[in-house]
């Protein structure tokens, strides 16, 4: 019985361990890519901020966090969400109506988490939204 | 160049409408098992769920929910015509990774009237032949969306008026084998954004065995179907990305209680082949739960 016990702690374990956090697999590097909103657009009253693009990493990426920040004011539109499902590759898409009642910048941004390690890849956009 | 080719990818793509052949949009409808019964008028429920799944630039990008629940009746209004008439209701949900969406309203009722061309009943009361064909209309009076919602085909209804035709066959080989196939096409018309849908096609063969239980009888069938649904415009013209065009071949098997005059059906599809928007979307699952009660006419002289 203690040699089965012994056995597991040897062999078995530190197998499971291994096959679990394979570090050849992790990324360490990500390109995030908007296919919209483009850098610096400007949205009147009431026109929808359409988000969307891709996160793709050299190897298995952590996740990645998701945020949408009107600088003006410093409140969240969306506020930051983690995703932390393991994957080589994310597509992130968002939906928001310009209701702003002051001429606001609006950050998106969205962070790649690479590996074990808590190295990130950031990518921001800004978009300029109106009021009535 | 992996990267370079993925970046030109992602550039030229259009937005993709989520979740094509989703929503109310296909609109084909069909009579059901007990198609050829003409002494008896039907009425009843069906409970649809559809599970799909969308990708976007080929990555994983979505999951699609669609309850349905259809109001169905069939009136036997003259000796060989029938009225039938389906009120949907609709909740659809759309969950990805960094949220949700939900859409709940009616769908558009449609309005069928179907000819008995054929049908020829043995001296059991039993229809040995059967050949129907209908004409109809769909109404716009469901929950509906502009063009630029990109969870227009979520919504239940259309928005637009569409016409509808409906075949159907039966064949009895014996008491307990049969062969019943339904094809319906939908001609779909323009809504107030100049959108019009691709008109769609369903055909659908099953064999049908019955066997008689004291006091019910268990109706199984197990067969194919085709669902075809033509590309969307916009303007007259077929938006970039050929939105809505799909294919898709199924299995499809089902069993059914007939007990006294109520009949209790579960039926369940799988896709076996399907292109659905350049395969950025694929359905996974259909299921049906319904539930009808029969109501004799005053001349009895065929069974169930």
């Amino acid at each position: 019985m203690k040699l089965f016990k012994n056995l597991f702690y040897l062999i078995v374990l530190p197998s499971l361990l291994a096959f679990s956090c394979n570090k050849g697999d992790e990324a360490s590097d990500a390109t995030i890519t908007f296919g919209s909103p483009s850098d610096n657009d400007t949205l009147t009253f009431g026109q929808e901020l359409h988000i969307e693009g891709t996160i793709k990493g050299n190897g298995v990426l952590e996740g990645y966090t998701f945020s949408v920040k009107n600088l003006t004011n410093g409140s969240y539109i969306k506020p930051e969400t983690t995703v932390s499902e393991h994957s080589e590759d994310y597509v992130f898409h968002e939906h928001w109506d310009n209701n702003v009642s002051d001429t606001s910048t609006i950050e998106i941004k969205v962070e790649a988490l690479l590996n074990h390690e808590g190295e990130k890849k950031t990518k921001t956009v800004t978009v300029v939204c109106l009021p009535q | 160049m992996r990267l370079f080719i993925f970046t030109v990818v992602l550039l030229v793509s259009s937005t993709t409408y989520s979740c094509d052949v989703c929503g109310g949009m296909s609109g084909n409808t069909n009579i059901g098992l007990f198609a050829s019964t003409t002494t008896y008028h039907q009425f009843g429920i069906r409970n649809n769920y559809r599970y799909f799944k969308t990708y976007l630039y080929g990555i994983d990008h979505s999951r699609e929910h669609v309850f349905s629940s259809e109001l169905f009746g069939r009136l036997q209004v003259a000796k060989k015509v029938q009225l039938l008439a389906t009120i949907p209701f609709q909740y659809s949900k759309q969950k990805r990774s960094l949220g949700e969406d939900q859409i709940v309203g009616f769908g558009d009722p449609n309005v069928i009237i179907n000819a008995i061309l054929r049908q020829k009943i043995d001296s059991n009361g039993t229809t040995k032949s059967f050949l129907s064909a209908g004409l109809g209309a769909k109404f716009p009076f469901g929950l509906a969306t502009n063009p630029d919602d990109e969870l227009k085909n979520l919504y239940p209804g259309t928005g637009s008026f569409d016409f509808l035709f409906l075949l159907n066959h039966v064949q009895q080989f014996n008491s307990k084998i049969g062969i019943q196939s339904e094809a319906s096409y939908v001609i779909k018309g323009t809504d107030k954004f100049d959108y019009r849908f691709g008109n769609s096609f369903l055909l659908q063969t099953q064999l049908v065995h019955r066997k008689k239980f004291t006091p019910f009888q268990l109706i199984s069938t197990l067969g194919t179907q085709l669902d075809h649904q033509g590309a969307s415009r916009l303007k007259g013209e077929i938006p970039e990305g050929n939105p809505n065009n799909s294919y898709i071949l199924s299995v499809r098997g089902s069993v059914n209680f007939l007990v006294d005059r109520w009949l209790w059906s579960l039926s369940m599809q799988q896709p076996i082949y399907q292109r659905i928007n350049l395969s950025s979307v694929e359905q996974k699952f259909v299921g049906t739960i319904g539930v009808f009660y029969f109501i004799p006419k005053k001349v009895k002289n065929e069974t169930i």
